[in-house]
């Protein structure tokens, strides 16, 4: 093979990794992208990460934001919040609310926390293909509390 | 300058693995006393570090290893006669390490009652379930973690106003007004201001860091959001001296990781996929929160109020000669 096309064939399988590079998120990012979604003081630059991979990888931070914003828990978090529910009511119960409604509203708290997060990195990331996923989850009938911070999202952020 | 002060006869024991690691929670009847180690590296880090006798010459080791602040890995050790040490920590003149030589035992003696004021800001005359529920999460992981505090709580409920949204919303700097005028803040307990802000993605804020444009306000912590009901315990974590976890405590001690790993209450962030993990408080937080110096029960009266028998401390320094000046840390743990 000539030397020219071994070149050009190391440079389009550079450009290939790179673009699939680009595209999906490295466990380490998703983890960055996870830490912001939970955090309690949010003060160690969770929300910079987001948007500085944002700057980097736009259709791959964007994608997994939606991802949580539009879907919540998946199935196997849902479950395993439940399952721990269930043993915190029996361990707190004295005051709580009835098991399964304390169960429900917990479950439906936790995710919508996760889904609230999504939504505000999404109107700080502020590109055609965030707001157009905030505007999508507007009309997708999310929870109400979801709903109006997806309306803040898209009116007032970024702040100036 | 650096120096390191490392005890050779110890070392094996920093190799601490699954089986032999205890977390709070699994109660150590019977086993002998505790030291708690400090470390400082400037004003940034410090280790929570239970070492424990079992009567068979090993020890349980807690240690850190931050991930920031150019703090390295801190493993201290204790065996019969070798004393404590801190090995393969560098330490300047700057840093100190001090060792206090608790007498608490555990169990802890009967728990201490921690009184806190929820001030809570609702339009709600009755206390909101959601706060009911996050003194339940903290009581009762406090209770199985073997911390040794129980939470005395008193609702006061708030009318919000415009005003009062916006100083709940600005946290810590809005303390220092209310505690000069005694509104909105009781002296001698913990202050918790409780609201339900919707459009931020933070949870909660302590005011317990020191810095440029923060607020000192120990006495005080904020809760955000009614979502997790993990919060007021998180914030109380930090009201009695707890950082986290890579900022002073046992996560990321190497080898000291037990799957499943589960998640401590002090990490800052509950991500997904860990929602469905029991949360834990390590023995050596049990502790600091009892006797460490930051912690609000040994603040000083001004601050806490409260009376709390303090323990003996030695505190060693490295003079700016290195390591060959650095005194040994030296402390038996035995009675």
């Amino acid at each position: 093979m000539k030397p020219f096309l071994i070149l050009a064939l190391c440079v389009a399988v550079a450009v290939a990794v790179w673009a699939a590079q680009s595209r999906w998120l490295r466990p380490r990012e998703r983890a960055a992208v996870s830490r912001y979604l939970g955090c309690i003081e949010c003060d160690r630059g969770e929300l910079d990460s987001v948007r500085a991979l944002a700057h980097r990888k736009p259709g791959a931070t964007v994608r997994a934001l939606a991802d949580v914003l539009l879907n919540g828990l998946h199935q196997g978090q849902r479950d395993a919040l439940a399952a721990r529910l269930r043993r915190m009511w029996v361990r707190d119960s004295v005051g709580l609310a009835p098991r399964d409604s304390f169960v429900a509203f917990y479950s439906t708290s936790y995710d919508v926390a996760y889904r609230k997060s999504a939504a505000l990195a999404l109107g700080w990331i502020n590109t055609a293909t965030s707001d157009s996923v905030l505007r999508a989850a507007l009309a997708a009938g999310l929870h109400l509390r979801v709903q109006l911070v997806v309306k803040y999202a898209l009116d007032s952020l970024p702040l100036p | 300058m650096r120096c390191v002060v490392a005890l050779a006869a110890a070392a094996a024991t920093t190799g601490c693995n699954c089986h032999s690691c205890k977390r709070a929670g699994e109660t150590a009847q019977g086993i002998g006393p505790v030291v708690v180690v400090s470390g400082w590296h400037g004003n940034e880090c410090r280790a929570d570090d239970v070492l424990q006798l079992d009567g068979q010459g090993k020890a349980y080791v807690e240690g850190f290893e931050p991930e920031r602040n150019g703090c390295l890995a801190e493993i201290a050790a204790f065996a019969p006669g070798a004393g404590v040490v801190a090995a393969g920590w560098p330490l300047s003149s700057a840093d100190e390490v001090s060792v206090v030589n608790g007498a608490l035992h555990v169990p802890f003696p009967p728990p201490r009652t921690l009184n806190v004021v929820l001030w809570v800001l609702t339009k709600e005359t009755e206390t909101p379930q959601w706060v009911v529920d996050q003194v339940a999460y903290a009581n009762d992981l406090f209770s199985r973690s073997g911390v040794g505090i129980v939470l005395n709580t008193v609702v006061k409920t708030v009318q919000p106003t415009s005003t009062l949204e916006e100083r709940y919303r600005s946290g810590c700097p809005s303390v220092p007004a209310w505690r000069t005028e005694g509104y909105l803040y009781t002296s001698g307990v913990v202050n918790a201001y409780l609201y339900q802000w919707e459009h931020v993605a933070n949870r909660g804020v302590s005011c317990t860091a020191k810095g440029e444009n923060l607020v000192y306000e120990p006495s005080a912590l904020f809760v955000y959001s009614a979502d997790f009901n993990r919060t007021l315990a998180h914030e109380l974590g930090h009201a009695l001296g707890l950082q986290e976890p890579n900022h002073g405590h046992t996560e990321y001690a190497g080898g000291f990781e037990c799957p499943p790993h589960p998640p401590n209450i002090m990490w800052g962030s509950l991500p997904p996929d860990l929602v469905g993990a029991e949360e834990d408080i390590t023995l050596g937080q049990a502790y600091r929160m009892n006797v460490g110096s930051l912690s609000w029960w040994n603040l000083p009266p001004t601050v806490s109020a409260v009376s709390v028998a303090p323990f003996p401390a030695m505190t060693r320094r490295c003079d700016a000669e290195g390591a060959k000046h650095c005194p040994p840390l030296a402390l038996r743990g035995g009675p």
